[in-house]
C-alpha cells in the first residue's frame, strides 16, 4: 500500500515525471546491476531487465560456463534424455541481450559498501545486486550421509550433475528384483512434486526393464503437493492402493488391488522418517524399521545456496527473508533475492516461481533506478508440471498476488487438476510438461 | 494542483482504504511467457503464440476459460487469477507484439 511519504512524492513529482519520462536523459553514469547466479532466476532477471531498459549495464556472475538445468533432470535417471540435454550455455544469450558474464565465484563482499569480492581477486561494485543462489544440500543432516558418499555411492542429485548420471547408471545396473529406495526431503524443498515424480518414472522404467524390482519412498511427511492426483495415477498405472485419507473425491475406476504394488510410500505416520544410514551396505534405518537398498537416492534437507549464507542474506531457518512487493532483501539495501533461496511468501520453490519473480523484480529494479517505488500490485505465477508416468501428466497451478500487510495469497481457488480429468486431458498434461521444458528454457536462457 | 490540495488529497487517501495502483498489462502478460514464450512469441506444438493475437480473441479466450465455457486443464486456474480489466490490458500488450 502507498504510504503518506510515497503518495506525497508521487503527487509532487507527477508533473515533473510527465515532462521527463526517461531516466537516461539525466543519469550521471550508467547504472550497474550485478546478478549473482546464472540459473533460472538470475538469467531470467538479466534478460528481462535488458528487455525493459537496454541502457542499464548488467553483469552476471556465474561459476559454471555450462549450466545444468534442474527441472526435468529426473528424465536423465530413466534414460529418456541424456546429461547433454540438460546443458545450457550463455554465449548467444549474452550477445543477444548485451549482458556481461563473469565466470567466477564470489568469496565475500561488503554489501553495505555495495561491493563483492571474486575468487579471482577482483572486486566488483554495483548499484543494485540481485542474488539468485539456488539451494545448498545439507547432506550431514542425515546421520551417516555426506557429500563424498553422495558423489561416489549414494547420490542425491537434487542439484543435477555427476550425481544424476551416477543414479542413472546405478538404476540400469540394479540386479533383477532389487530394491530402489528414495528418501524424500522435509519441507520446504526445491520442486515439491519432484521426489514423487522421480519415484513414478523409476517405477515405470522398472516395469519394463526390471519387473520384480521394488521402489520404496521413505518420507518424513504425510502428504505432498499434487498428492491426490499422483496417487490416482499410481493406482491406475502401478496397482498402488490409495491410503484411505486420500480417497475422498476419487473417481469410480479406482481399484483396490490384491497383488501388491511394486511402489511403496512409507509416510511419517507409518514411521517413514529416516534416522540414519549405513553407507557401506546401503542400509537405511527409519522409524518403522530397516531396509537394505540396492540403489539408494537420498534427497537430503536443503537451505538457501551457500553464498546467501556467506553474504548474510539468510535467517535462522536458512532461507532469505524478502519484502514481497519486489523481493528486496530484508537485510541489505539495494539487494534483491530470487527463487528457491527465498521464503517467497506462498510461492513454491520451483523454477517457474523463480522465473516469475525475476520478471516482477526486473520491473521493480527499473523503477528503483529511476527513483520510483515498485508497483504495489504485483502478480506471480507458478506451474509445476509433473508426471506420474511418461504419458500421465499432472500439475499444480497458482496465480499469487499481495493483499494488505504484504501478505501473499493465491487467487485461483483450486490449484490441482480435477480428479475427474479424462484420459485425453491426462495425456495432454504430459505433452504440456514436455513442451514446457522447451518453452521455459527459451524464456529463461534464450 | 496547489500545495493545499495535495495535502488535502493525501489526508483523504490516508482516511480511506487505498486503491492500489493497477497492475501493468505488461507485468500480467509476462506471467504467460514461461509457456507461451517471451512476449508471447514462441511457436510450440502445445502452446499457441500470443504475440499479435487480436485483442477480442484473447479477452474471449480468457473469459471462456474462467467461466468453464471453454474446457481446459490448466488455463482455468490462470484465468481465475486475473480480472476482466486485466485481460484487456494483457490483450493490448499481446496485440501490440509482432510475431517474428
Amino acid at each position: 500500500m502507498m504510504n503518506r511519504r510515497q503518495f506525497l512524492t508521487a503527487a509532487s513529482l507527477g508533473a515533473l515525471s510527465l515532462a521527463l519520462p526517461t531516466r537516461g536523459l539525466f543519469a550521471q553514469a550508467q547504472a550497474h546491476v550485478v546478478v549473482l547466479g546464472g540459473g533460472v532466476g538470475g538469467a531470467t532477471f538479466a534478460k528481462y531487465l535488458k528487455l525493459a531498459d537496454k541502457s542499464i549495464r548488467v553483469t552476471v556472475i556465474e561459476k559454471n560456463r555450462t549450466y545444468i538445468r534442474p527441472y526435468g533432470s529426473t528424465e536423465v535417471v530413466t534414460g529418456h534424455i541424456g546429461m547433454k540435454d540438460l546443458e545450457v550455455t550463455y554465449d548467444d544469450f549474452a550477445r543477444k541481450y548485451g549482458i556481461e558474464f563473469v565466470f567466477d565465484t564470489v568469496v565475500g563482499g561488503d554489501l553495505d559498501k555495495k561491493s563483492l569480492r571474486l575468487a579471482g581477486g577482483k572486486d566488483i561494485s554495483y548499484d543494485k545486486l540481485v542474488v539468485s543462489p539456488g539451494i545448498e544440500i545439507l547432506y550431514d543432516k542425515i546421520e551417516g550421509y555426506s557429500e563424498s558418499i553422495a558423489n561416489t555411492s549414494i547420490p542425491n542429485g537434487w542439484i543435477p550433475g555427476e550425481q544424476t548420471q551416477l543414479l542413472a547408471n546405478q538404476l540400469k545396473a540394479m540386479p533383477q528384483g532389487g530394491t530402489f529406495v528414495l528418501v524424500a526431503p522435509p519441507n520446504p524443498y526445491r520442486c515439491p512434486p519432484g521426489p514423487y515424480e522421480r519415484a513414478s518414472l523409476v517405477t515405470e522404467w522398472c516395469a519394463k526393464h526390471n519387473p520384480n524390482a521394488k521402489i520404496v519412498i521413505l518420507d518424513p511427511k504425510n502428504q505432498f503437493v499434487t498428492d491426490k492426483n499422483m496417487l490416482l495415477g499410481w493406482n491406475r498405472l502401478y496397482n498402488f492402493n490409495i491410503p484411505a485419507e486420500f480417497m475422498e473425491g476419487m473417481p469410480s475406476d479406482v481399484k483396490t488391488h490384491t497383488t501388491p504394488s511394486h511402489l511403496e510410500w512409507v509416510r511419517a505416520k507409518e514411521g517413514g522418517k529416516v534416522k540414519s544410514i549405513d553407507a557401506a551396505s546401503k542400509t537405511v534405518h527409519f522409524e518403522a524399521g530397516t531396509i537394505q537398498a540396492d540403489v539408494l537416492n537420498i534427497i537430503a534437507p536443503m537451505r538457501a545456496g551457500k553464498i546467501a549464507q556467506q553474504l548474510g542474506l539468510t535467517d535462522e531457518k536458512g532461507w532469505c527473508p524478502v519484502n514481497l512487493t519486489d523481493f528486496a532483501s530484508n537485510h541489505f539495501k539495494d539487494v534483491y533475492v530470487l527463487g528457491d533461496a527465498t521464503h517467497g511468501g506462498m510461492a513454491p520453490k520451483s523454477g517457474f516461481s523463480a522465473n516469475s519473480q525475476a520478471k516482477v523484480t526486473a520491473m521493480a529494479v527499473v523503477n528503483a533506478l529511476a527513483g520510483k517505488e515498485p508497483n504495489e500490485n504485483p502478480v506471480w505465477e507458478n506451474t509445476c508440471y509433473a508426471l506420474a508416468g511418461s504419458d500421465y501428466g499432472l500439475f499444480v497451478a497458482d496465480v499469487f498476488r499481495l493483499k494488505e500487510g504484504n501478505v501473499m495469497y493465491r487467487v485461483n481457488p483450486n490449484r490441482y487438476p480435477s480428479l475427474q480429468q479424462t484420459p485425453v486431458q491426462i495425456r495432454q498434461g504430459a505433452a504440456y510438461q514436455q513442451a514446457w521444458i522447451r518453452s521455459f528454457t527459451q524464456d529463461c536462457f534464450a | 494542483m496547489n500545495i493545499n490540495k495535495i495535502l488535502l488529497s493525501s489526508l483523504f487517501v490516508l482516511a480511506l482504504p487505498v486503491m492500489a495502483e493497477p497492475m501493468p498489462g505488461e507485468m500480467a502478460a509476462q506471467t504467460c511467457a514461461a509457456c507461451h514464450g517471451t512476449q508471447g512469441k514462441l511457436v510450440n506444438e502445445a502452446f499457441p503464440a500470443l504475440a499479435g493475437m487480436p485483442k477480442a480473441q484473447f479477452v474471449q479466450a480468457m473469459t471462456d476459460f474462467k467461466s468453464g465455457k471453454r474446457a481446459s486443464t490448466l488455463m482455468i486456474k490462470v484465468a481465475e487469477g486475473f480480472t476482466p480489466e486485466e485481460y484487456e490490458a494483457m490483450a493490448d500488450y499481446f496485440a501490440a507484439q509482432k510475431l517474428d
